[in-house]
């Protein structure tokens, strides 16, 4: 058993390591791609592989961030700024030490916090009823819709898209029909996941093409930045909050963390890459509780992880989380050391990495996007219908491959558990 | 002799362990699903969850297919269901139901008031209810959800005072200290039991045969007994077990 985890934590390491360094990938492409292979294993190893994955490529998406400027994803944008500012004044070193260091601690912080709140979240339960959950999905699409950059009509656009397209077959409890128009086809309904390979992967990989990226210099001294604790300690707490809000999680925790440090701190270069950092790491782990209590996923990666172990059998409940997932806790900090390393000393091994991703993005863009759909096509029962979806959502995605794609997936999900609630919630109070 | 015999172990071996599709047609929360994941733990298996029995029935194309069906859906015409029959029926489940409330303490404390009750939201349960309703001059109002798992959740979050449900999840109703169950269907107060069927779909019959058999010691254990408590478990594609499932299917019929 314990081997099995070790094995799936070292999976989780060099695929997290990997698709952090893919701008636009993360853990939503590297749980994706391993769909398949994840679908046959325990609910146990699945969230293994899924904290590895969570907590390597935090480390990673500074990686381009700092060589670049260009962040893994929004987490790092605070890294990008700065980080990079430090690179090209010969000061890359500083940024490389204090995003490792920093995202160390960041782990550790929300891993002592959970095991302190853990025996007690039970209580969270009994509380959690339809009008609070109601409030709560409400909170999440209203930040996914305001704190967007994009255009907010667009995204709510989005947003509607996924939920209409979630709508379409027949409902599990009442059996009626929602634009179905007779086909049998339709009334599968539209599999999740067409959607995400459609209105998610495409547009990704079809941004990360455009981008434009020229060789770096190496980084050979390994200097650590002074006076970054308290910043890193502050970041660990409000990222750890921020992770627990749907939506923003611990996007809105590293850009908090770095804008108050730059606010209030002297010298607060160095000091707010280090709070960014650490609060993206401690919110990456706090964003788990709502899935794993509540079964509410709140981020997209977190939807597939969600759907995986629901196939898998795995009910999500404090009982079981405690029960049946507790061993992962002891694996954390081993691989909180190797991503320590592995950012620290091996940054310019992970630089050449990105920069052979850059180099060959064309191959490995359409590798990626073959092996999803092929699996995906492969363990649905009806292959023509997940093959129609996949080409024409991906025909739709391309086509919107301009814009953050993401609220259409969260509208795919949220917007069922929302008109449940609602409903619920409706009964209640009248 | 000794190489025949082990051909022949291995042969047994590759054909007793052959990797069975768990088609879950009921709700991620609910009983059904708890019934194939406690049967999932004992065999080879990979697990769908398709959630409703139209999405399940599309995976009845394949072959090795384990499920639960409810007695409700082969009498709905909108639906397609696999045959059940003695070759594939591998037990029979009734559940029990109850009503149980923090409010009321029995149905005809109830009577002449609008009675806000958890339940799911399936249309043989709405008939029950308003049928209920009228006999003891109840106004329900369902407070609807996904499954039993959920119903229970909503309960004891206090979504509503009032929760019908199947008697299986009695111990994590009575969690709630200010809880009493005042009606049971074994005790003749409610009308209303389902009837599940646990069967095989395009399983050879040592399949079929095995499964049974691991139902069959299942259902005497301890945790069967506690986690499926307020439940019958009768295995194998009998006679009476084939014309229990029949009767109920009538009785659920449009």
């Amino acid at each position: 058993m314990i081997e099995e985890l070790i094995i799936w934590a070292i999976i989780g390491i060099v695929s997290g390591a990997f698709f952090g360094l893919i701008p636009g990938a993360g853990p939503f492409i590297a749980v994706a791609l391993l769909y398949p292979l994840l679908a046959s294993t325990s609910a146990l190893n699945i969230m293994m592989y899924y904290v590895a994955v969570l907590i390597t490529a935090n480390y990673t998406n500074s990686v381009t961030a700092i060589l670049y400027g260009i962040p893994g994803d929004a987490t790092a944008i605070s890294t990008a700024r700065e980080g990079h500012r430090l690179y090209r004044k010969g000061f890359g070193s500083l940024a490389v030490s204090s995003n490792a260091i920093s995202s160390s601690i960041g782990v550790i912080f929300a891993l002592v916090v959970f095991i302190t709140v853990l025996p007690n979240i039970l209580q969270v339960f009994k509380f959690y009823n339809s009008i609070v959950q109601t409030v709560v999905i409400f909170s999440a699409i209203t930040m996914i819709t305001f704190l967007t950059k994009q255009n907010k009509l667009i995204t709510l656009i989005l947003f509607s898209l996924g939920g209409v397209l979630a709508r379409v077959g027949i409902d599990p409890i009442t059996f009626d029909s929602f634009a179905t128009f007779g086909n049998p086809y339709l009334s599968l309904g539209i599999p999740f996941a067409s959607i995400m390979i459609g209105l998610y992967i495409v547009p990704e990989l079809a941004k990360v093409h455009n981008l434009t990226i020229t060789k770096t210099r190496r980084i050979n001294t390994f200097a650590v930045g002074k006076d970054t604790m308290t910043a890193t300690l502050l970041g660990s707490f409000i990222g750890f909050w921020c992770g627990l809000i749907p939506g923003v999680t611990n996007i809105l925790g590293s850009y908090a963390s770095a804008n108050i440090v730059k606010r209030f701190f002297r010298k607060p270069v160095l000091k707010s890459i280090a709070a960014a950092e650490a609060a993206n790491n401690s919110g990456a782990l706090s964003s788990l509780l709502p899935l794993l209590i509540l079964a509410i996923p709140i981020t997209g990666s977190e939807v597939l992880v969600y759907y995986l172990m629901l196939e898998n059998g795995f009910v999500f409940t404090a009982e079981n989380t405690i029960n049946k997932l507790h061993s992962i806790i002891y694996i954390i900090p081993f691989i909180t050391v190797i991503c320590l390393i592995l950012s620290w000393y091996g940054f310019n091994l992970l630089a050449r990495v990105a920069y052979f991703y850059k180099t060959y993005r064309t191959i490995v863009n359409l590798l990626i996007l073959t092996t999803i759909s092929t699996v995906s096509i492969m363990t649905f029962p009806i292959h023509i219908w997940m093959l129609v979806c996949i080409l024409c959502l991906s025909v739709l995605g391309y086509t919107l491959r301009h814009l953050d794609t993401s609220p259409a997936i969260y509208g795919f999900f949220l917007s069922d558990l929302f008109y449940e609630s609602l409903i619920r919630a409706i009964v209640i109070i009248s | 002799m000794k190489t025949l015999i082990t051909l022949a172990a291995i042969l047994f071996a590759t054909t007793a362990s052959a990797e069975v599709k768990i088609v879950n047609a009921g709700s991620d929360t609910g009983a059904f699903r708890q019934v194939l994941t406690t049967i999932g733990e004992t065999i080879d298996h990979t697990f769908i969850q398709a959630n409703n029995p139209v999405t399940a029935y599309t995976y009845m194309q394949g072959d090795d297919i384990l499920t639960v069906w409810s007695s409700e859906w082969p009498g709905n015409n909108d639906m397609q269901s696999p045959t059940i029959d003695a070759t594939n029926l591998v037990a029979l489940m009734t559940y029990e139901t109850m009503i149980c409330s923090r409010t009321f303490t029995s149905l005809s404390d109830m009577s002449g008031k609008q009675v806000k009750l958890a339940t799911w939201g399936s249309e043989p349960v709405a008939k029950f209810l308003t049928t209920l309703g009228t006999t003891h001059n109840i106004d329900f109002v369902v407070v609807p959800f996904g499954g039993s798992g959920s119903t229970t959740k909503g309960y004891i979050a206090g979504d509503a005072d009032t929760v019908f449900t199947i008697t299986t999840r009695l111990t994590a109703i009575q969690e709630d200290s200010a809880t009493a169950c005042i009606a049971f269907s074994d005790e003749g107060d409610l009308g209303f039991r389902f009837v599940d069927a646990i069967a095989t779909v395009n399983a050879d019959a040592t399949i079929t045969e095995q499964l049974r058999s691991t139902v069959a010691t299942l259902s005497t254990s301890t945790e069967w007994l506690d986690a499926f408590s307020g439940t019958s478990t009768y295995v194998g594609g009998t006679e009476a077990n084939v014309s229990m499932f029949n009767e109920a299917v009538v009785n659920f019929s449009k």
